[in-house]
């Protein structure tokens, strides 16, 4: 469970129809905007659902597993454990209130999360999901049938969940994709997953994922760094779950279970999977993939050539974590060992220098968590096989119970390795970069609140594009105003100064200093759990030595649910306009549910929306979703395969819940 | 008050539609402004709001011009109430733009606007002008370009009310418009206000009689001079 993610939904009121989180919308912007990929965020918001369906037994919770639901702070947990301990169980939640850090609001947010004695919710949950959507528009990719398949986006995924076996599948094609022979769709997934029999805290057959300690060897699915939750930096490592995201690259594939003995959990785990990479050299006789020169990220296999470089690599992994959990102390030393069935060979740039290189690459962490009173302290430290290292440290302390501060200092080698890490970072990999980065929140009554933090940091190595070790400073700033029960507003200003390669030609100065600067106004009213209003405008100003561009971003949202709460519609118009790619405006969308949009807009032009959900019946959820853009400033949109002629460009989805 | 009209409910179907939602008897408004003092160059416009059980129509009619460049059009526009706290209002104009010796253009505009009462003392008001595009009746397409405004209303006391938009229009770049309502004391009113871009400054007075509301107003445009300008308004049946 994504602290973040459940933290903040439950710290801002929500009414149950309409609690798509503003911060949680935020973070994930954030996340996009800095690595420019799109993380499958699936299954966080899915994992939130279950917990409503699948309360916490706070008599039973332990200590770390009631940290990572992220629904308490860290001191809440503490607090809430030792009470445990000293006192024995609980008999009703209210006996919460006895506790100094909890109070009424936090009590009632948990409320529909946890009980104390017997649970009265569904132990048996069984869902299919199957939706559709394409681009309206024909692109070029089609018109030279250079994408082999046809423009429908197909997904379909069935879950069957109870307290102790967990079942699933998922199906996916892109658009663009072919459909297999059998009309087998080109990405699946299944699981089966087992809960608490006996010793055996959890055993995973088919897909799985993993996360151990701050994410510098194995963490797989969404990660996050810099955000407006800015004292949330610590991971609280999940463990061994089940894989349901449709992100085609980012899992395990094979056999893993959690074993528990006294105060320690023993997860060793092995898997053979196959991931996209560009082809380099082949065996002519054979057609054996001797080497790749690169891992694709895109999951497509639309075209001859990304068709080719499909499931070209094989890995084997394997290894194990064993944590240790007792009171507030939590350790674990993770050990993992990845064996390729072709090299990696990257085409020789300078920037690449240290990129890893070979047939295996193993590392070996240790990471660790301990609170005490006031003050968490975290860290891990992790080696690849060539010797090198990441490390990062940090601190999260409450001043007062107004103020909570961070520190968290990382360090990752140039040359340090990893497949399978995720953490936290400026740039995009767990290498190349050492920085400093504190924060603060201050919340001087329950109208104000202000979050800001500030990071430096510094790239020893070259990066793409920039031809020299390089630095950077990021600031930011929120203020969260709560006019009353109804209504928040927030101010945010962002400036991040870094270097890049310089814009002038044969410049002796081989890099220049970039300043981006954002500013956003955004005010959300909620006067009933009927109707819904977020207004929104950003303002972003891009400079480099030469020139300076600006971007506006105006829109307005509005979701109603009609009487009978059968059918919800929500609505956004939005007017952009960007001089640059470089300020293109980066927005979470309304969208049909467990799906993400973000796109990005840049040039200018009208973004409308629309969507309705209607649920006929008690068990099943349709949902409908058209959305637009109509640029002003061209007659063609995007490029290469990608281009559509014209200047609209228009989508349209239909996703369908059952509940079996 | 600088045309800072998003959030504040004016009687007219001219600014935001969505702050006619609340009226409850019936209005009639006149306007007339002369731009810049240059003769013959003028806006004039009536409209009428009649409430119709728990939402209002609107009726109006405007010309804005001179005799070689005119824009003419009739409108029509309908406000409610979606909640206590939220109004909403839509307008439809058939329009004509006459350029002597070139001809008419005729076309269909159609503008939305939302009200929303976050508190007591504080509006927050949004208005599209032209979400969707023109549509043209004749050969020649016209389009004008939509616009995107956003304001807020603050009503500090019974005696100052201050209003904050900001308007972009693609293409241009934002205007920001402060604008600030004196009422001292019965029957004035007295106000004042500030666009960026194009940069104007206003200023006007205000008295509220009865049923009657009249009021006159003077924008300055460093450049291009004064415009000054009057307006009516008429409210039937029991005074307030």
């Amino acid at each position: 469970m994504n602290k973040f993610f459940v933290f903040l939904l439950i710290l801002f009121l929500s009414k149950d129809l309409l609690s798509q989180d503003i911060n949680q919308q935020a973070i994930i912007e954030n996340i996009v905007e800095q690595q420019d990929e799109i993380f499958n965020l699936n299954t966080f918001l899915e994992q939130i659902d279950y917990l409503k369906d699948h309360p916490i037994d706070l008599n039973k919770i332990t200590y770390s597993e009631l940290l990572s639901s992220g629904l308490l702070t860290s001191k809440q947990t503490y607090d809430f454990i030792t009470h445990r301990q000293q006192y024995g169980r609980l008999y009703s939640i209210n006996e919460l209130f006895i506790l100094e850090s909890f109070d009424s609001i936090t009590i009632e947010k948990i409320k529909p999360y946890v009980f104390v004695g017997h649970s009265t919710k569904n132990k048996k949950l069984s869902t299919l999901f199957l939706r559709t959507s394409e681009i309206t528009q024909k692109k070029q990719g089609y018109t030279d049938t250079s994408y082999l398949g046809n423009p429908l986006n197909i997904y379909a995924r069935y879950r069957f969940q109870s307290n102790k076996i967990n079942v699933g599948f998922t199906l996916e094609k892109d658009a663009g994709e072919l459909l297999l022979k059998n009309n087998f769709p080109d990405f699946y997934s299944a699981h089966i997953f087992f809960n608490n029999i006996g010793k055996f805290k959890s055993i995973a057959i088919g897909d799985y994922s993993l996360n151990f300690g701050q994410g510098l060897t194995i963490w797989n699915g969404f990660g996050f760094g810099k955000s407006p939750d800015v004292t949330n930096v610590i991971k609280y490592s999940k463990g061994l779950k089940p894989y349901t995201s449709s992100a085609e690259n980012t899992f395990f594939r094979g056999f893993a279970f959690t074993y528990q003995i006294k105060n320690f959990e023993i997860t060793p785990f092995f898997s053979k999977n196959t991931i996209d990479a560009n082809i380099s050299e082949k065996d002519s006789l054979n057609n054996k993939v001797l080497a790749v020169s690169s891992i694709q990220q895109s999951g497509y296999h639309r075209t001859e050539n990304e068709i080719e470089d499909k499931n070209a690599l094989g890995i084997n992994s394997y290894g194990t974590n064993i944590s240790f959990s007792k009171n507030a102390l939590q350790a674990g030393l993770t050990f993992i060992q990845n064996d390729f069935n072709a090299n990696i060979n990257p085409i020789m740039q300078t920037y690449k220098r240290y990129n890893f290189s070979g047939d295996h690459l193993s590392n070996i962490a240790f990471d660790y968590n301990y609170a005490w009173q006031d003050i968490e302290i975290f860290g891990e430290i992790a080696v690849s096989d060539n010797g090198k290292t990441a490390v990062v440290n940090g601190i999260v302390a409450y001043l007062s119970s107004k103020v909570k501060t961070s520190i968290l200092y990382r360090n990752y080698n140039k040359a340090y390795h990893s497949m399978f890490a995720n953490a936290f970072a400026d740039g995009s990999s767990v290498a190349n970069e050492t920085g400093l980065y504190s924060s603060i929140s201050i919340n001087p009554n329950n109208k104000w609140r202000i979050n800001s933090y500030i990071d430096f940091y510094m790239h020893p190595w070259l990066k793409f594009q920039t031809d020299a070790p390089s630095k950077g400073i990021e600031y930011f700033t929120q203020i969260d105003y709560l006019l009353n029960k109804t209504t928040t507003m927030f101010l945010r200003y962002k400036t991040k100064n870094y270097e890049t390669n310089s814009s002038i030609e044969n410049n002796v100065e081989l890099l220049q200093t970039v300043s981006k600067k954002n500013c956003r106004y955004q005010i959300i009213f909620n006067p009933s759990s009927v109707i819904k209003l977020n207004s929104r405008v950003d303002y972003n100003l891009y400079s480099d030595e030469i020139k300076s561009y600006s971007g506006y971003w105006f829109s307005q949202d509005v979701v109603y649910v009609f009487p009978k709460k059968r059918i919800v519609f929500t609505g956004r118009i939005a007017l952009f306009e960007t001089e640059d790619y470089h300020t293109r405006i980066y927005t979470y969308e309304p969208d049909v549910l467990y799906d993400f949009s973000i796109p990005s807009f840049d040039g200018s032009g009208m973004r409308y929306v629309v969507m309705l959900k209607y649920s006929p019946v008690k068990k099943v959820d349709l949902w409908f979703r058209y959305a637009l853009t109509s640029y002003s400033d061209r007659s063609m949109i995007g490029t290469g395969n990608e281009m559509i002629s014209g200047n609209i460009k228009s989508e349209i989805k239909l996703q369908a819940r059952m509940q079996l | 008050m600088g045309n800072t009209s998003v959030a504040i409910k004016n009687n007219t179907i001219y600014s935001n539609q969505a702050g006619l939602a609340e009226t409850e008897n019936i209005v009639l408004s006149i306007f007339s402004e002369n731009k810049y003092l240059i003769q013959g160059w003028y806006q004039n416009n009536i409209s009428a709001a009649i409430p119709i059980k728990s939402s209002v129509i609107g009726i109006g009619a405007n010309y804005d011009g001179m005799h070689t460049y005119s824009n003419k059009s009739l409108a029509v526009s309908y406000s409610g109430k979606v909640s206590n706290e939220i109004a909403f209002g839509m307008l439809l104009k058939r329009a004509t733009n006459f350029i002597q010796d070139y001809g008419s253009i005729h076309y269909y505009n159609f503008e939305f606007g939302i009200l929303a009462e976050l508190a007591p003392e504080f509006n927050l008001g949004i208005h599209l002008f032209n979400p969707f595009g023109s549509i043209s009746i004749s050969d020649n397409i016209y389009q004008q370009k939509s616009i995107f405004r956003l304001g807020l209303a603050y009503q500090v006391d019974k005696i100052l009310l201050l209003a904050a938009d900001i308007d972009k229009q693609i293409q241009n770049q934002p205007n920001i418009k402060l604008g600030l309502e004196y009422h001292p004391a019965n029957p004035i009113y007295i106000r004042i206000g500030i666009n960026t871009y194009p940069f104007n400054f206003y200023s006007g007075l205000g008295l509220q009689w009865k049923s009657f509301q009249w009021d006159v107003a003077m924008s300055f445009h460093p450049v291009l001079g004064y415009s000054p300008s009057a307006s009516l308004s008429y409210s039937f049946g029991k005074d307030e």
